[in-house]
């Protein structure tokens, strides 16, 4: 990010609430990339979850503390006694050593902020250098890797919560998630969400390494999502192949719009809302920033994850957009802007440039629903 | 067009006409909670008739077995004995599977807010349904007996169109049309507000304040804060005892919690399912409830058999197989019955092209054709549609009065000036259909879909190689999921 760039980011982001960037954070955006504002934000690291705390459009999005807690005490468990459960398991299912095993615990080691994530950093890169050049001296586990990435044309400390484990001669990327594995089964949306987040780490660990000048196929395919089976925290290993997510990835951050043009374009006029103002005030300097910026609502996605999502539903509500009702209206209305228009359609107007073969549907529809209404059959 | 128009409109419009769901004189009620994202515990249930009103079961420290157990038997007493006392009742003898079996008359169907429920409903049967009842920590008899009861319940809810088990927001969902997307359906408030908003409001203000409203079983408004609060009291004052005597008088707090997010909960569930009560049930509804009242007779059979309701926790390929045909065959005689019964299902249908209505214009009964060298009767009837009709000559309909016996096929289709096409149709049979033949002047939908039955799945007794699992675990015999509960216990 060039100076410029950066005190544009800066001055965009003011006193707003702010977020480190992450594996976790950047999977998240990658499901709302095509949204300007989402986009922004990312790029000026601002934590758009707490932008409407204590107004009529905070999300309900954050972890319960029990649902927190056994993710906790989950990890905790694999990672106490030395890495002890956690070792056991890598043995059974990933053919590690059974001796000699070097972990290297890089969160434990340096200190928290920024300072210990770029010392992590630092310690990561020459991690991965001594993996790839296959020293003896090489880890067999590193916990609290953090890479420098170059993200949509943003260069961060990305701190991944998951763990490399170097298994056969290639480096794998391993999850941890506390949801129970049951019956050959678990939660898909989940599973396919720790993909995700291991696809990301994947992804820059092999970026970090061709920035080195070394073979980024040192990193495999294939993720370690660990979970607990059954009622309780015992521990199982998965092995997934995962290159499909990792295409998917490079993809997306291909053909992202880059946040630094974004900062150039919309930065002078523009600031996310600061933490001291009121509610109502930190409404309409946010209503003005995505009436500049603009939005990509898309309520089956952005309710789940964003904390922007509800106040974007009411702007589609009060400007009747089509996306309020989902993908599956909005394919069905191809060049109706409005539902209003739509209902207009389907009352009988006359159709404009683009809009013949949705009103063509919408006046069928709306001819055989009224017909039913009023005789009771078709 | 009804996403626009309930937009437009301010509330919900309906899909249908008639309910497509039994609702049973008595439906027995259940509102649960979880613990954060603990999948296999409960943290709250309440659970009765609408009449008698719901008994609260909380554990207190769910992560805790000897709580979580000592509160869900009591439960498991409560419906164990609601549930089989139907199945006692009057009723008739059938042969099922060359063995008689007792159907009773009624339909013990249970009632819950949203589909959530039912997946914690058959997560906590998982848990309990092979429990040992004897070793070390024998477990009540009972706990295994409701754990297979609801793990059949939640299986058996995939059937599509089955009464036994009712979500209330898909009781809603599939009768009304709202503005939302396919994520906010999801919320039994919200939906209850769009269908019902208050004077002057529109469903779209009223659902984004009613969503704000808990209803279970996940704690996803905050409610997880407050819980945690009063179990660490509650651990901390129990120091560790798990005497009824001295957990009951320390429950209060979490009880008084607890009920306050079940009671409102209940009363929206009950609400919806009464709301939805007073349209006229569809006539198809009754066959698929004699179908939910058989397969549970077949259930507590199974029960009392041998194996004492024992399944397979993991079923084979083969089975994994007859199974999804089952439900593939469940779905589509569904979707055809409803259509069938209303017109307002199979609206749709026909603006999809799969369907064609109109008015019958010609009526020859008496047609004949030469089909191998015989001259056979083949009733021809011309219609008129409103719609122009896209079928290709030849195409096998369904009238929708005749759906489970022989098919009409497209003779000819003359486009009219007004639109619509006039299109003759042959009966593909000399005999006489149940409901005689389409009347001169009268409407008649004729569609894809028909009532017959779906062909039967057969399939090799071993699987072949293609569909042998490569990870040996799946032959793990070990079903007792219980035996990987040591470290909740360690951290209680």
């Amino acid at each position: 990010m060039t100076d410029r760039v950066e005190r544009v980011a800066s001055s965009l982001l003011g006193s707003a609430p702010s977020k480190t960037p992450s594996v976790r954070a950047l999977s998240s955006y990658a499901s709302h990339s095509d949204c300007a504002t989402a986009s922004l934000a990312f790029a000026a690291r601002a934590d758009l979850d707490r932008m409407c705390t204590g107004t009529d459009y905070e999300s309900p999005i954050g972890q319960d503390p029990q649902a927190f807690q056994r993710g906790q005490t989950f990890e905790a468990m694999l990672k106490g006694n030395g890495y002890g459960a956690l070792l056991d398991l890598l043995r059974e299912e990933a053919s590690f050593p059974p001796t000699a095993v070097r972990i290297e615990d890089l969160r434990t080691r340096y200190p928290r902020g920024t300072g210990g994530l770029k010392l992590r950093a630092r310690e990561t890169r020459r991690l991965l250098q001594a993996i790839a050049n296959g020293e003896d001296e090489a880890p067999n586990l590193i916990d609290g890797a953090v890479i420098t990435g170059n993200v949509a044309g943003e260069v961060a400390y990305y701190e991944a919560d998951s763990l490399a484990a170097i298994a056969g001669g290639k480096l794998h990327v391993g999850e941890i998630k506390s949801f129970a594995y049951t019956d050959g089964r678990c939660d898909p949306e989940k599973f396919g969400a720790a993909c995700d987040q291991a696809a990301w780490y994947i992804l820059l660990c092999r970026r970090a390494l061709q920035d080195m000048g070394l073979d980024p196929h040192v990193v495999s395919d294939e993720a370690f999502i660990i979970l607990p089976v059954g009622v309780g925290l015992t521990p199982t290993l998965l092995r997934q192949n995962i290159a499909g997510k990792i295409r998917r990835a490079q993809t997306l951050l291909e053909t992202a719009p880059d946040p630094a043009e974004l900062l150039a374009l919309h930065g002078p006029d523009l600031q996310f809302p600061g933490k001291e103002l009121d509610p109502q005030a930190r409404l309409d300097v946010l209503e003005r920033l995505l009436d500049a910026v603009g939005t990509t609502y898309r309520p089956d996605s952005c309710l789940r994850d964003c904390g922007l999502a509800q106040l974007c539903r009411a702007r589609a509500h009060d400007r009747s957009l089509p996306q309020l009702c989902g993908s599956q209206v909005l394919r069905n209305l191809p060049g109706v802007g409005t539902l209003g228009r739509a209902a207009e359609l389907a009352a009988g107007a006359a159709p404009g440039i683009g809009e013949d073969h949705a009103a063509r549907a919408l006046r069928q529809a709306s001819t055989v629903y009224d017909r039913v209404l009023a005789g009771g059959a078709l | 067009m009804l996403a626009a128009r309930a937009h437009l409109d301010g509330r919900a419009l309906r899909t249908a006409q008639l309910r497509h769901r039994a609702l049973a004189s008595e439906p027995f009620g259940i509102v649960a909670w979880q613990l954060g994202a603990e999948p296999y515990t409960i943290a709250a249930l309440g659970a009765g008739t609408r009449a008698g009103g719901y008994e609260l079961h909380v554990p207190g420290f769910p992560l805790n077995r000897d709580l979580l157990f000592a509160a869900t038997l009591v439960f498991a007493e409560q419906f164990c004995t609601w549930f089989e006392s139907v199945a006692a009742g009057p009723g008739q003898e059938t042969t099922h599977f060359g063995g008689s079996l007792h159907v009773p008359d009624e339909l013990p169907q249970i009632l819950v807010a949203n589909v959530e429920t039912i997946g914690l409903l058959g997560r906590l049967g998982r848990r309990l349904a092979y429990l040992p009842t004897d070793g070390d920590r024998p477990a009540d008899p009972l706990l295994p007996r409701l754990g297979r009861h609801l793990m059949w319940i939640a299986d058996y809810a995939q059937t599509p169109g089955q009464q036994l088990i009712v979500a209330a927001t898909d009781l809603l969902a599939s009768h009304w049309q709202t503005a939302m997307s396919t994520y906010e359906l999801g919320s039994l408030a919200a939906l209850d507000a769009w269908v019902d908003p208050p004077a002057g409001t529109h469903a779209f203000h009223a659902a984004a304040r009613a969503e704000r409203f808990p209803v279970g079983p996940r704690p996803e408004h905050g409610e997880g804060d407050e819980a945690q609060q009063l179990m660490q009291a509650f651990n901390a004052a129990r120091a560790g005892s798990v005497d009824p005597g001295v957990v009951t008088t320390l429950l209060g707090p979490l009880r008084t919690f607890y009920d306050g997010l079940v009671a409102g909960t209940w009363e929206l569930m009950w609400l919806a399912a009464e709301r939805e009560r007073a349209w006229p049930e569809a006539p198809s509804v009754e066959r698929r409830a004699r179908e939910d009242r058989i397969a549970y007779a077949a259930h507590v059979a199974w029960m009392d058999g041998p194996v004492q309701g024992r399944r397979r926790a993991r079923r084979t390929p083969r089975a994994a197989a007859l199974r999804l045909g089952e439900l593939e065959a469940a779905q589509s005689m569904c979707v055809a019955e409803e259509a069938i019964d209303d017109p307002l299902r199979m609206t749709p249908v026909l603006l999809a092209g799969k369907a064609l209505a109109g008015e019958i214009i010609a009526c020859e009964a008496d047609r004949r054709e030469r089909i191998n060298n015989r001259n056979l009767k083949r009733p021809r009837v011309t219609l008129q549609t409103d719609e122009p009709c896209v079928m290709p000559i030849g195409k096998g309909l369904w009238w929708t009065r005749a759906a489970g016996e022989k098919e009409w096929t497209v003779e000819r289709i003359a486009p009219m000036e007004t639109g619509g096409s006039t299109i003759a149709l042959v009966l593909q049979t000399n005999r006489q259909l149940s409901a005689g033949l389409p009347v001169v002047g009268e409407r008649a939908c004729f569609s894809e879909l028909n009532t017959r039955d779906s062909h039967s799945l057969y399939l090799p007794s071993a699987a072949p190689w293609t569909h042998r699992p490569a990870d040996s675990s799946f032959a793990d015999p070990s079903t007792d999921i219980e035996h990987t509960d040591t470290e909740n216990e360690e951290a209680a």
